[in-house]
């Protein structure tokens, strides 16, 4: 497979504290896997690659939304999920205590955001971690760019162009 | 669990992916097992490659 920055993506997943932070729900779960595979600091150097080689960077965090409850079931994965709130949100265009939150970016990333947004064309000049940065960063995303389009019902999917 | 997601998802879309196995983790579950183990598995099964991440950089730079 060849890799180079004109047809090749880089793509993070759930880069959250969530997951990642000592702090997060799911830390007892993750911590022995992140320390083996020193996966932080290897993710940090693809975001650095990334930038310094003009690769465009797409995020794809997880989220959950209330009405995500309304499930008749759900796996055993996504059951201990929704007991414990992990990576919950209040709403889809509601940003309340986002910042910070399990469902925020992980704290040492949070410069990263800023490039992210950029490396679809968005401005790099946005304040550091505002309520509308964090709203472009899910727009961005490849996942929620497709659910965004999805609900607003004026929007268009041409699929015969996709 | 959420890396082999998008993996198969974007497969199914039609493009190339190569997944960077030491830039993942996953949950160690006292009943379910490593879930680690199982996703190298599906990796290689799945992905047009599966890297570290210093052969990831070696390929940027490169290109």
């Amino acid at each position: 497979m060849k890799i180079n920055n004109t047809d090749t993506a880089v793509l993070f997943i759930d880069p959250q504290n969530e997951v990642l932070s000592e702090k997060g729900k799911a830390w007892p779960l993750l911590h022995e896997s992140l320390k083996e595979n020193n996966t932080i600091e290897n993710m940090e150097r693809i975001f650095k690659a990334a930038k310094a080689l003009d690769f465009h960077v797409f995020i794809s965090p997880h989220y959950f939304f209330p009405t995500d409850k309304g499930w008749k079931f759900n796996g055993p994965l996504e059951t201990e999920e929704f007991d414990s709130s992990l990576f919950a949100r209040k709403g889809v265009l509601n940003l309340d205590g986002l910042i910070g939150s399990g469902a925020d970016w992980l704290e040492r990333w949070q410069d990263h955001r800023r490039f992210a947004a950029s490396g679809v064309g968005a401005g790099n000049q946005r304040p550091r971690a505002s309520a509308s940065q964090t709203s472009n960063q899910q727009d961005y995303s490849w996942r929620n760019a497709r659910e965004y389009v999805r609900r607003i019902p004026s929007a268009r999917i041409d699929r015969t162009g996709v | 669990m959420c890396v082999e997601s998008h993996l198969r998802e974007l497969i199914e879309q039609g493009f190339e992916v190569a997944v960077v196995k030491d830039a993942t983790a996953a949950p160690k579950h006292p009943e379910w097992g490593y879930g680690y183990e199982a996703a190298l598995i599906n990796f290689a099964y799945l992905a047009h490659a599966v890297l570290k991440t210093d052969q990831v950089l070696k390929a940027m730079a490169a290109s």
